[in-house]
C-alpha cells in the first residue's frame, strides 16, 4: 500500500521535502511505518523517533504521529503502535514538537 | 434600619483588590480612594506583625463631618448612608477637617491619569460623577444598594473579608458576626458610632 | 448631579463574559461595556470556584488602564537611527501594515532559507494564549526550536516545576486547602493576589484559615503572604533547603513522623539501593529488588506475593551489601541537624523543632477520610514553596529538599494535601477530552501525562544543544535560560547557524533575564528584530520594526483547555473550567491581534498547511472539526472548531460569547490520582545517577563543559551556599533579594495608572525595603535614595522604607520596577522601583544548570545617594 508521509519541525533537518511516499506491503502497523522510516532514513531517523534503551521502545517525548485526527506520543508504548493502519489511513504526520499537553 | 460592614481581619489577604474594586467602579480621579487599606505594623524584628485593615468612611450614627457642614450638602439617609449633595457643598473642606479616619477627599480639578496626555475615553466618561470643587466619600455603593448589590469592595473581596447588611436588624448575618466576633469600631471612643465594624484577625 | 451618582448609558450597556490575562493565572472575567467604552472589570460569577473565584484582583480590574493607556503603541513603526543601545532613540517613524508584514515576512523568508532554527521567537510566560495557536505558527516558522521565554529561568520556578513533574505528574503544585490544616510556606506568594490560581487561592486559604487551617512562612521578609501568615519565621535567604532537610532529619530519624504505609504503596522508599547508589536489581528481569521483610528475602518490587516492604535496615542480596531508599534516606540526612540549621539559616533550632513537631503531627499519619464515596488517605499538611526559595545557586537540592518533606509524610495527592495542578484529565463528560494523566515508567515510577516539554523522568534525554537556550543539556529545565550565552559567542557554543530575526511577543526580557548590558548585548546579535508590542518598552528600544498589537481585552483566546489546563483550573477538587476570552472592544487605532498578524504572515511565507496539521495535533481536534490544511481561516472560525471538538456541537463559538464558561465537575479519580493508578514516585531519585553520568559524557563533548556545573545531580539533597554566602569584602553587608507583590506582575504592569496609584499606598511596592535597626546603625532614614553596589559590579539606585518586618542582613527589591524607557512616562519616573537585574552577572557560575535556573541572592553595599 501507498502510504504519504509528511515531516513538520526538525524532522525537516533530515527529510528537506518534508514529505514522502511510502510502499509498504499491507496489512502495515504504524510500527512498521516506523521502522521502514528507520531503514530509509538510517540511524539518524531513529534516534529521533523511538526510544529503545528502556526495555520497552517507545516514542521520544518530542515525537508525535497523527492520523486523521488522532495521535500518539510518548505515553503510548509501541506496543499501541501495532495498531494496523486502515484503508484510509494512508496520510500520515509526524511531528518533532515538544509535548505541549499529554494524552491521545 | 442601619446599613453598616464587618471586616474580617483574618481572611482579609491586604491585597488591595478592594481599593481597585472601589476604583473601578466609580472612577474615581488620580489620588482620590474612597477605600483604601492601610498596614499597621507592631513589635520589632523578628517578632513583627502587619495587619492590614481597610478603611472608608464609616457612615457613622452620629457623623462628625454632618455636624460641621454649614450648608446642609452632608445628609444621612434613614438606612444611616451619609451622603453628600455636590449640588450644595461649597467646597469649604470643614467636613475633611472634622472627619477623625481621614476618608474624605476634596476634588480640587480634573487631573489626567496620564499626566499632559489628555483623558482617556474611559476617564472622559466617568469624571461626569466627579464634579470639582467639593469633597467626596465613600457612598456604600449607594447607586448598588439601591438595586440590591452589595457596595463594589463588598461583592469583589476576593476572600469574602466583608459582610454587608442591616446592623439593626438581629438575625442579619452582618449583626450576627459583629456579636459573634466581637466586631471593633475603630476609634470608638470617639463617640461617633461608626457602621464599619472590624473582626479581629 | 445631586446624591446618589451613576452612569447611565445612552445607547448600549452590556456585560461580555472573557479571560482576564493581566497574569499567567487566566481568570474568568466579565466586562462591562456603556456606549462602546470599556468601563468595568468583573469577576464572572459562574466560576466562582476556580478560574478566578468569581472575583478579581486589583491587577485585573485595572486592566481598562492597559487598554486605554495613551502610551500603547497603535500604529506600526519602524526605526530610522541604526545605532542600537540602551537609552538610544530608535527615531521611530510611523508606516504602514503593509509595509511593515512585507518588511517582516521577507527577513522571515530569507532567514528560513538559511534555516528556519536562525529564528528565534520570544514570549512571555504572563502572555498566556491558546497553547495550541503559540506551538503551532512556531512550527511553521522555525520548526519549535529557538524561544526565548522571558522570566523563565530568573522569575519562573525551574526547580518546582521539575519537582512537581517527578512527584506529582503536573506543572506545579496547589494545596487541598479545602481539607488542609498545616500550610508551611518557603518564598512563595499563594493566597496574596500571587503565585497560581492568583485570585482564587486567596480565597481558598481564607476559607481554610477560617476552618482553622495554621499557616507558617519562612521568608526574609514580612511579605504579603507573611502578614496574613499565622506566623512568620525570618529565614536567610537560601537557607531555605537547610532547614528542609534538618526537619526531614527531625522527621525521620527522631520525630517517627512518617508514613510508612504510604512509602511503602507510593514511593520507591523500599527500593534496595547498592553502594554505588543504584538500584539493586533482579538478574532476570532487571526490576528494582526490595527487602521483604515477611519472607527475609528480595523480591522484585512488583512482586505480588510481598508481605511486607523493610524501609529500613541493610541486606545482603546476591553478595551485596544494600539498603532501602529510605534507609538511605534516614542516613543521608542525619548531619543536617537543627542546630546546624540554625547558624546558617538565623532560624532558632527551637522553632525549627517545633514547626517540624507541628508538620509532622498535623499530617495525622494513618487516618483517613471519606470523599465521595471513596475512603482516603487524609494528610491535612502541604508545603508551597516558589521563587524566593529556589532562586539561588543550588535549586535543585532546595526543590528535592521542599519536596520530600510532604512526601515522607504522606501527604502526596491526597485529601488535604499537596496536589500536582493538573496530572490527570478525564475530559469533558461528553467528549472525553481534553484527556491526559501520568503514565507507568521505567521502574514503576511515574512519568506526567502533560508537561511543558518532555517531562523529566528516567527517560529524559541530555543532548549536545543545538538551540540557544542550551535547554537539550539539561532535561530536568522547563525553560532554558543560556540564551544570552550562546548569542554573545555563537562560535564557543557550537551554533549551527547564524541567528538572523528576533520575533519578539509579549514580553521585556531585557530587564527580566540577567545583567542588563549584556543582555542588551546579546539582543543586538540578531540582525533585525521585529516586536509584536502594546508599549514601546525597553526591550523595543532595540528592534528594528514595531507591530501594534491588541491587547487581551482586544481579541479572541482560548487560553486555557483544551490545550494545558495547569495555570488555570484548580487543583483541588471543585470544579473543571474553560473560558473564551472575547474582545470587550474592537481593536483601537491600527492595533490588530497577534492571530491576525501570525495569519497574514502565513500566508506570505506559505505555511498554513504546517501551521493548520499542528494546531489539530496539539489542540487535540478531533473529526469532523479537523482543520483542512488547504484551507485557510479565520481565528474566529478555528475557535469554533476547537469548541465544538471538545465540547459538542451545541457548544460552539456563538454558546460561549454569550455563557463564557463551560464548568464540569472535577472527580476524586482526578484529584486524588494517586490512590485510582498504580504508579510510584521516587524520594530517593535513583535515576539522577545515570542522568549525572549521560550528561557528564555530553559535556566532556563540549568546548564550554566544563564551565558547567551539574554535581547536584545526585539521589538525595544537600545543602550549598550561595556565592554571596560567601562574598566577604568589607561594606558588601546585605542580601539583596527580589519580591512580589500583589499590585504588580512582574515588569508588564508599571505603566497602569491605576496599578501606579495604588502601589503608592504601600511603602513595600517601590521602594526597597530595609531593616529599621540596620539603617539607623548606618545612618539612613525612611525615604532615603540609595546606591545598591552588587557584589559582581552592577549597581542601580532606589528609595529606602525602612521597616522591622525584612531579615536585617537583607535588603528586598520587589518585582521588575525601575523602567527607563521614555515610552513609559509613568513607569519610567524615578521613584517606581529598581529592576535587580542590574545587580546580577551572566556568568554560568551564577546558573544551577541541572534546572537552567538563576542564583538571585547577591551581596550588596549599600550607599546613600
Amino acid at each position: 500500500m501507498e502510504v504519504k508521509v509528511r515531516f513538520y519541525g526538525q524532522f525537516r533537518l533530515l527529510v528537506e521535502s518534508g514529505k514522502i511516499t511510502l510502499h509498504i506491503d499491507p496489512p502495515a502497523t504504524l510500527l512498521d511505518l516506523i521502522n521502514h522510516l528507520c531503514q530509509q532514513y538510517g540511524d539518524k531517523m531513529k534516534r529521533m523517533l523511538i526510544r529503545e534503551d528502556t526495555g520497552k521502545p517507545r516514542l521520544k517525548p518530542e515525537v508525535h504521529i497523527a492520523v486523521k485526527g488522532k495521535s500518539w506520543d510518548f505515553t503510548s508504548d509501541l506496543v499501541a503502535l501495532n495498531e494496523v493502519l486502515g484503508e484510509n489511513d494512508r496520510e500520515i504526520e509526524v511531528f518533532f514538537i515538544p509535548p505541549l499537553q499529554g494524552g491521545k | 434600619m442601619r446599613l453598616g460592614m464587618a471586616i474580617d481581619l483574618k481572611r482579609c489577604a491586604g491585597c488591595y483588590a478592594c481599593v481597585a474594586a472601589c476604583k473601578a467602579e466609580n472612577g474615581t480621579p488620580p489620588g482620590i480612594f474612597l477605600r483604601r487599606v492601610m498596614k499597621e505594623e507592631a513589635g520589632t524584628f523578628p517578632r513583627v506583625r502587619r495587619v492590614p485593615y481597610p478603611i472608608q468612611c464609616m457612615h457613622c450614627q452620629d457623623p462628625a463631618c454632618k455636624a460641621v457642614c454649614p450648608t446642609g450638602a452632608t445628609t444621612q439617609r434613614a438606612d444611616g448612608i451619609v451622603l453628600v449633595d455636590d449640588e450644595k457643598c461649597v467646597g469649604c473642606r470643614y467636613c475633611i477637617m472634622a472627619c477623625p479616619y481621614g476618608v474624605r477627599f476634596y476634588h480640587a480639578k480634573i487631573r489626567e491619569y496620564y499626566p499632559g496626555q489628555g483623558l482617556t475615553v474611559y476617564e472622559e466618561l466617568m469624571y461626569k460623577l466627579h464634579p470639582t470643587g467639593v469633597t467626596e466619600k465613600c457612598t456604600f455603593c449607594v447607586h448598588r444598594v439601591e438595586k440590591g448589590l452589595e457596595p463594589a469592595c463588598v461583592a469583589n473581596c476576593p476572600t469574602k473579608a466583608m459582610t454587608f447588611g442591616d446592623l439593626d436588624d438581629p438575625e442579619s448575618e452582618v449583626s450576627r458576626i459583629v456579636r459573634d466576633r466581637r466586631g471593633m469600631q475603630l476609634r470608638a471612643e470617639l463617640g461617633t458610632d461608626p457602621s464599619v465594624f472590624y473582626l479581629s484577625p | 448631579m445631586a446624591l446618589v451618582k451613576e452612569l447611565k448609558a445612552e445607547k448600549e450597556d452590556v456585560w461580555i463574559p472573557s479571560v482576564c490575562n493581566i497574569c499567567y493565572s487566566n481568570c474568568t472575567i466579565r466586562a462591562r461595556r456603556v456606549d462602546g467604552v470599556l468601563v468595568k472589570i468583573e469577576g464572572h460569577p459562574e466560576a466562582a470556584n476556580a478560574g478566578g473565584g468569581g472575583r478579581i484582583c486589583a491587577k485585573g480590574q485595572s486592566g481598562i488602564m492597559l487598554l486605554y493607556d495613551p502610551n500603547r503603541v497603535n500604529y506600526p513603526l519602524k526605526r530610522t537611527n541604526p545605532e542600537k543601545g540602551i537609552g538610544i532613540d530608535p527615531g521611530w517613524q510611523r508606516i504602514s501594515w503593509d509595509e511593515a508584514l512585507d518588511t517582516l515576512a521577507a527577513k522571515l523568508k530569507e532567514a528560513r532559507q538559511k534555516d528556519p532554527r536562525s529564528i528565534t521567537l520570544t514570549f512571555s510566560a504572563v502572555d498566556t494564549l491558546s497553547f495550541g495557536f503559540t506551538a503551532a505558527w512556531w512550527m511553521a516558522l522555525n520548526y519549535f526550536s529557538n524561544w526565548w521565554v522571558s522570566g523563565a529561568g530568573p522569575h519562573c520556578g525551574n526547580g518546582e516545576h521539575a519537582m512537581a513533574a517527578i512527584l506529582h505528574g503536573a506543572i506545579h503544585t496547589q494545596v487541598d486547602y479545602d481539607h488542609c490544616n498545616y500550610l508551611l510556606m518557603f518564598g512563595c506568594g499563594a493566597g496574596a493576589g500571587m503565585y497560581y490560581n492568583a485570585t482564587a487561592s486567596m480565597r481558598w486559604i481564607a476559607d481554610a484559615k477560617v476552618r482553622g487551617m495554621k499557616v507558617v512562612v519562612l521568608d526574609p521578609l514580612l511579605s504579603t503572604p507573611a502578614e496574613r501568615a499565622d506566623e512568620w519565621i525570618p529565614i536567610k535567604p537560601g537557607t531555605d533547603g537547610y532547614v528542609a532537610l534538618s526537619m526531614i532529619n527531625l522527621l525521620v530519624n527522631e520525630y517517627n513522623l512518617y508514613d510508612a504505609e504510604h512509602l511503602k504503596t507510593h514511593t520507591n522508599a523500599p527500593y534496595l539501593i547498592k553502594k554505588n547508589g543504584k538500584y539493586m536489581r533482579d538478574r532476570e528481569t532487571s526490576k528494582p529488588l526490595v527487602w521483604d521483610a515477611g519472607e527475609g528475602k528480595a523480591k522484585t518490587y512488583d512482586d505480588p506475593t510481598i508481605k511486607d516492604f523493610a524501609l529500613t535496615g541493610t541486606y545482603g542480596v546476591d553478595g551485596e551489601t544494600c539498603c532501602p531508599g529510605f534507609q538511605a534516606l534516614k542516613d543521608h540526612v542525619k548531619k543536617y541537624t537543627p542546630e546546624g540549621a540554625a547558624s546558617i539559616s538565623g532560624v532558632p533550632a527551637g522553632t525549627i523543632r517545633r514547626i517540624t513537631k507541628e508538620f509532622g503531627e498535623a499530617a495525622r499519619i494513618g487516618s483517613s477520610i471519606e470523599i465521595e464515596g471513596h475512603k482516603l488517605p487524609h494528610r491535612p499538611v502541604g508545603v508551597l514553596y516558589f521563587k524566593g526559595a529556589q532562586a539561588h545557586k543550588h535549586t535543585l537540592w532546595t526543590a528535592m529538599a521542599l519536596s520530600l518533606l510532604p512526601e515522607i509524610v504522606g501527604a502526596a495527592d491526597t485529601p488535604g494535601s499537596l496536589l500536582g495542578s493538573n496530572p490527570r484529565c478525564l475530559g469533558y463528560p461528553e467528549t472525553g477530552l481534553p484527556r491526559w494523566e501520568p503514565i507507568e515508567g521505567p521502574d514503576g515510577l511515574l512519568i506526567a501525562g502533560s508537561w511543558i516539554g518532555p517531562p523529566p523522568s528516567a527517560l529524559s534525554e541530555v543532548k549536545v544543544p543545538e538551540n540557544i537556550s542550551l535547554q537539550e543539556i539539561s532535561p530536568l529545565s522547563v525553560l532554558g535560560t543560556g540564551q544570552p550565552f550562546t548569542l554573545l559567542d555563537p562560535a564557543k557554543y557550537g551554533l549551527k547557524y547564524t541567528p538572523e530575526v528576533l520575533l519578539m511577543t509579549g514580553c521585556n526580557v531585557i530587564m527580566t533575564h540577567t545583567e542588563i548590558p549584556k543582555v542588551a548585548e546579546a539582543i543586538k546579535r540578531f540582525p533585525f528584530v521585529a516586536s509584536l508590542s502594546l508599549h514601546l518598552d525597553e526591550v523595543t528600544e532595540f528592534a528594528d520594526l514595531i507591530l501594534p498589537e491588541a491587547s487581551y481585552l482586544e481579541r479572541y483566546d482560548l487560553p486555557q483547555p483544551p490545550t494545558l489546563a495547569g495555570y488555570h483550573n484548580s487543583a483541588i477538587l471543585k470544579e473543571w473550567l474553560t473560558s473564551l476570552r472575547q474582545p470587550i472592544v474592537e481593536p483601537l487605532y491600527e492595533r490588530k491581534p497577534r492571530h491576525e498578524i501570525i495569519f497574514h504572515l502565513l500566508d506570505k511565507l506559505d505555511l498554513w498547511q504546517d501551521f493548520a496539521a499542528t494546531y489539530n495535533m496539539v489542540a487535540q481536534l478531533r473529526e469532523p472539526y479537523l482543520l483542512d490544511p488547504n484551507k485557510r481561516y479565520t481565528w474566529t472560525e478555528i475557535l469554533d472548531l476547537t469548541l465544538k471538538s471538545h465540547f459538542g456541537e451545541d457548544h460552539n463559538l456563538e454558546w460561549f460569547k454569550k455563557n463564557g464558561v463551560i464548568k464540569w465537575k472535577k472527580k476524586p479519580e482526578e484529584s486524588y490520582w494517586k490512590h485510582f493508578m498504580k504508579l510510584r514516585v521516587p524520594i530517593y531519585f535513583e535515576w539522577f545517577v545515570d542522568l549525572r553520568e549521560r550528561t557528564e559524557e555530553v559535556l566532556r563533548q563540549l568546548t564550554y563543559g566544563e564551565e558547567l556545573d551539574f554535581s547536584d545531580l545526585q539521589p538525595l539533597p544537600d545543602w550549598g551556599p550561595c556565592a554571596s554566602h560567601e562574598e566577604k569584602r568589607p561594606g558588601f553587608d546585605l542580601y539583596a533579594f527580589y519580591y512580589r507583590v500583589p499590585t504588580h506582575t512582574f515588569s508588564s504592569t508599571y505603566n497602569n495608572a491605576w496599578l501606579d496609584d495604588l502601589g503608592q499606598i504601600d511603602p513595600t511596592v517601590y521602594n526597597l525595603v530595609m531593616n529599621e535597626d540596620y539603617g539607623k546603625k548606618k545612618g539612613l532614614k525612611e525615604g532615603d535614595w540609595v546606591w545598591i553596589e552588587s557584589m559582581y559590579g552592577g549597581r542601580t539606585k532606589g528609595k529606602l522604607h525602612l521597616t522591622q518586618g525584612v531579615h536585617p542582613e537583607c535588603l528586598a527589591i520587589a518585582n521588575c520596577g525601575g523602567h527607563w524607557s521614555k515610552y513609559l512616562p509613568i513607569a519610567s519616573q524615578p521613584e517606581k522601583g529598581s529592576c535587580f537585574e542590574w545587580l546580577m552577572k551572566l556568568d554560568p557560575k551564577c546558573v544551577d544548570w541541572t534546572v537552567q535556573n538563576w542564583d538571585l541572592c547577591v551581596k550588596v553595599k549599600v550607599d546613600k545617594a
